[in-house]
């Protein structure tokens, strides 16, 4: 038996070796040397790929040459850069992951990314050279999404139950792509998307069993402001600040008034006098 | 209950008084029980981005199951607050109804008088009844408190059925409210309720009327004389009551210019914290 897993294991072993793509090995001569680079447009770009992070991706198996399709000989014919290498990049990916790039490419972020408005491509989800497959909890998901969206929409979330359970923590709750999707990520004024007014309901109810139509009716991302269109919620929190104020501000007033009442009359009743803070009674 | 029943006798404390029946102090402490949880589990969501939320959450070894922890005890603070109008309901029914904690003229006369009292501009202490006004305030609060609590709970945790009859913005409305109520209610517990059983240099360390259900014939003549004189007018067989032994376990601390001193440091502190912390959400 233990002779048998040995054998397995080793033979693995030699699989996974024989597996590493030559064209890598060829192509690693020069990449793998540290401080590789070149200058492109005035700027300093590392050319430099460490070989145990590709190693240590999912895409340890494929050749370089599956993402970097049109490197095809030495020296290396139209080489682009920057956001241009991102499109390039990006458009191979779907040559394997045709399902997932039909999504993708509906989606505003493929279409701020070809624009050249921010880099939202697959990569800049799912890593480059250390591609993974995502396994991410729904707190590093908010982290992700939330490092280009912030303002109104993170404040509104932060605001909202959904927010405040997952970034306290919670594994039930609503994170992003809960209710936006991950790749088809459309926007609320496309029809399609998840958070369309058609879709909503639909979306709500994946968790909110039979969510009705009003249910959906509303803003998820709600910071309370006197500005919003429903100005109630603000001005309630607003008048039990007062309250709170009012009510606790008499209740201490009250307790004090109470307390120096008391302190006078200790002092009356009794006939003591104070030594160090204690009380002698001389009677 | 008879009077008969109501009246005991101890060599320590003289004249004892049955205050709360066994009925009433099990009410009280499940209320007790259950405040407390939905205060520590309810706090971390609404300051979710404090340090200490954190930790209370890890406490309980990850959001949901605190949040469940919450959702669970407030149901059963419904439950014994329901109970407890079933309660009055069999009260009335097998005594006569008392509406003795109902708020009344004298409550305002005797707020004044007893702040009269405190700031020395009058001698006379007023006297009160079966409940005086600080009794009374946090009875009708606590009336108050869990019916907003226990409404706004309800509609957020059942927000398909809740909007079935509202729109939606009334659940953010309602919310605003839970989240404002839960502050209110928690400080005036940790203020009012904490001085009038523990901190009040007449009680301190701890009024035990709420473990024994008993309260001595000197404590009566100081925080119910009224009461006191109603019920001895009630009773033929006066003569045969020791009424001359004093109670020499209360009113340990009442004279200690020492305790009220640094009673009245504290609660200083806390109005100064109270404004400084409120009065900026306040616009």
């Amino acid at each position: 038996m233990l002779i048998l897993i040995l054998i397995f294991f080793s033979s693995g072993i030699v699989l996974a070796q024989d597996n590493i793509p030559k064209v890598n090995k060829s192509c690693l001569t020069c990449h793998q040397r540290e401080g590789f680079s070149t200058k492109h447009d005035g700027k300093e770009i590392s050319l430099t790929v460490d070989p145990a992070v590709l190693a240590d991706s999912v895409h340890k198996n494929n050749p370089c040459t599956t993402c970097h399709m049109n490197i095809q000989g030495f020296p290396h014919q139209d080489v682009v850069y920057g956001q241009e290498l991102t499109v390039q990049v990006t458009k191979s990916c779907q040559m394997c992951h045709a399902n997932v790039a039909k999504d993708y490419k509906a989606s505003k972020h493929w279409k701020a990314t070809k624009n050249g408005m921010a880099d939202v491509s697959c990569n800049a989800c799912h890593g480059e050279h250390d591609v993974q497959k995502l396994e991410l909890t729904k707190q590093e998901e908010v982290k992700m999404c939330t490092q280009c969206h912030q303002g109104a929409i993170l404040e509104g979330y932060k605001q909202s139950f959904h927010g405040k359970a997952v970034l306290l923590g919670s594994e039930e709750s609503a994170s992003c792509v809960d209710c936006h999707g991950a790749h088809k990520a459309l926007g609320d004024e496309v029809a399609a998307s998840p958070v369309s007014a058609k879709n909503k309901p639909a979306t709500c109810a994946k968790c909110h069993q039979d969510a009705q139509a009003n249910f959906a009716k509303g803003s998820e991302h709600l910071t309370l402001s006197a500005k919003d269109k429903n100005k109630i919620p603000y001005y309630i929190s607003k008048a039990y600040i007062w309250l709170i104020i009012l009510t606790i501000g008499f209740m201490l007033v009250h307790i004090l008034i109470e307390l120096f009442g008391k302190f006078r009359k200790a002092k009356k009743d009794d006939i003591t006098i104070d030594v160090d803070d204690s009380d002698i009674d001389l009677n | 209950m008879l009077m008969e029943e109501r009246i005991s006798f101890s060599e320590e404390r003289g004249l004892m008084f049955q205050r709360l029946t066994l009925n009433q102090r099990i009410q009280h402490f499940v209320n007790f029980l259950t405040f407390t949880t939905c205060v520590i589990t309810g706090l971390p969501i609404k300051y979710h981005g404090a340090a200490l939320s954190a930790k209370i959450v890890s406490l309980f070894g990850g959001f949901d199951t605190m949040f469940y922890t919450h959702v669970v005890s407030g149901i059963l603070m419904l439950l014994a607050f329901s109970y407890h109008f079933v309660y009055l309901a069999a009260y009335a029914y097998l005594n006569e109804p008392s509406f003795a904690i109902l708020p009344k003229w004298k409550d305002a006369v005797e707020i004044v008088q007893t702040i009269k009292y405190n700031l020395g501009l009058t001698d006379e202490h007023p006297e009160y009844g079966r409940y005086c006004y600080k009794e009374k305030m946090e009875y009708l609060a606590l009336i108050w408190g869990t019916v907003v609590m226990g409404l706004s709970g309800l509609m957020m945790y059942f927000p398909q059925i809740t909007v079935k009859f509202v729109p939606r913005w009334v659940i953010e409305a309602f919310r605003a409210a839970h989240s404002g109520e839960a502050v209110l209610a928690a400080l005036a517990i940790v203020v009012w309720h904490m001085y009038n059983a523990h901190l009040s240099p007449d009680f301190f360390p701890m009024n035990k009327t709420w473990i024994t259900g008993k309260v001595s014939k000197t404590q009566m003549e100081h925080e119910h004389p009224e009461e006191l004189r109603e019920i001895m007018d009630e009773i033929d067989y006066k003569e045969e009551l020791k009424t001359d032994v004093e109670d020499s376990k209360s009113f340990k601390f009442a004279n200690s210019r020492g305790l009220i001193g640094v009673e009245i440091a504290l609660y200083a502190v806390f109005l100064v914290w109270l404004l400084k912390t409120f009065v900026p959400l306040g616009f």
